[in-house]
């Protein structure tokens, strides 16, 4: 063990100045981080978006579409539920120089999972050709 | 194919959630909630279930609405 004096050559206000500027570093580097995986995760969304529109939604999609729709989704909500717990830990200020709002990246997230509730659901074949006939008159 | 007004009407309120900008889409997501529960309600099914049952149908209301395909058109 080192020896220690009474004497320091700095003061307390000192040490605590540093620690202070490290701590602003730090929560600057999470801020960008979050910023950079925010902007990647709604561009993936985007592409997915687009990928599904054409096999899900204006195609006839087939099971492989179905498994890749599936894993896709997955991994979108996992990203965005994670960037939604991240969220919660910036203030209004923070936000405001994001120019996001918390509630849109959980909007974001719900709509993700409307989509999975759509095509992954765990209805039987039964279930939805009875409500497609009540609902359609059986010409779904 | 018969279909009800207010399949319609959740079928727009989820192109228009599917399509908007991100500052709107809270409000839209509120909007869709909003039909699906009517929808839901009108014909005595889970919201889950009608979600389930119309989602098929809703590449075909956008083609008869003649609606645009590329999604980043209007986000």
């Amino acid at each position: 063990m080192k020896e220690t004096t009474e004497d320091s050559a700095v003061s307390h206000e000192h040490w605590e100045w540093v620690r202070g500027l490290i701590r602003d570093i730090d929560r600057e580097e999470k801020r960008d981080e979050f910023l950079k995986l925010l902007f990647q995760w709604d561009l993936a969304v985007r592409e997915f978006r687009k990928v599904e529109l054409a096999a899900m939604i204006l195609g006839q999609p087939n099971e492989k579409d179905f498994q890749f729709h599936a894993i896709c989704l997955h991994s979108l909500l996992a990203l965005g539920h994670s960037l939604v717990l991240t969220a919660d830990g910036f203030d209004a200020k923070e936000f405001e120089q994001f120019r996001v709002q918390h509630a849109h990246i959980s909007a974001y997230v719900e709509e993700l999972e409307q989509s999975f509730r759509e095509w992954h659901h765990g209805f039987s074949e039964g279930e939805i050709k009875g409500t497609k006939a009540r609902i359609f008159g059986g010409a779904s | 194919m018969a279909r009800p007004k207010s399949i319609a009407s959740l079928h727009e309120a989820k192109y228009e959630l599917r399509f908007c900008n991100g500052a709107e889409k809270a409000e839209r997501l509120k909007i869709y909630s909003e039909a699906l529960a009517a929808a839901a309600k009108e014909f005595g099914v889970s919201e889950g279930l009608l979600e389930a049952s119309v989602a098929s149908d809703f590449g075909v209301w956008m083609k008869q609405e003649k609606l645009p395909r590329l999604p980043d058109q209007n986000r």
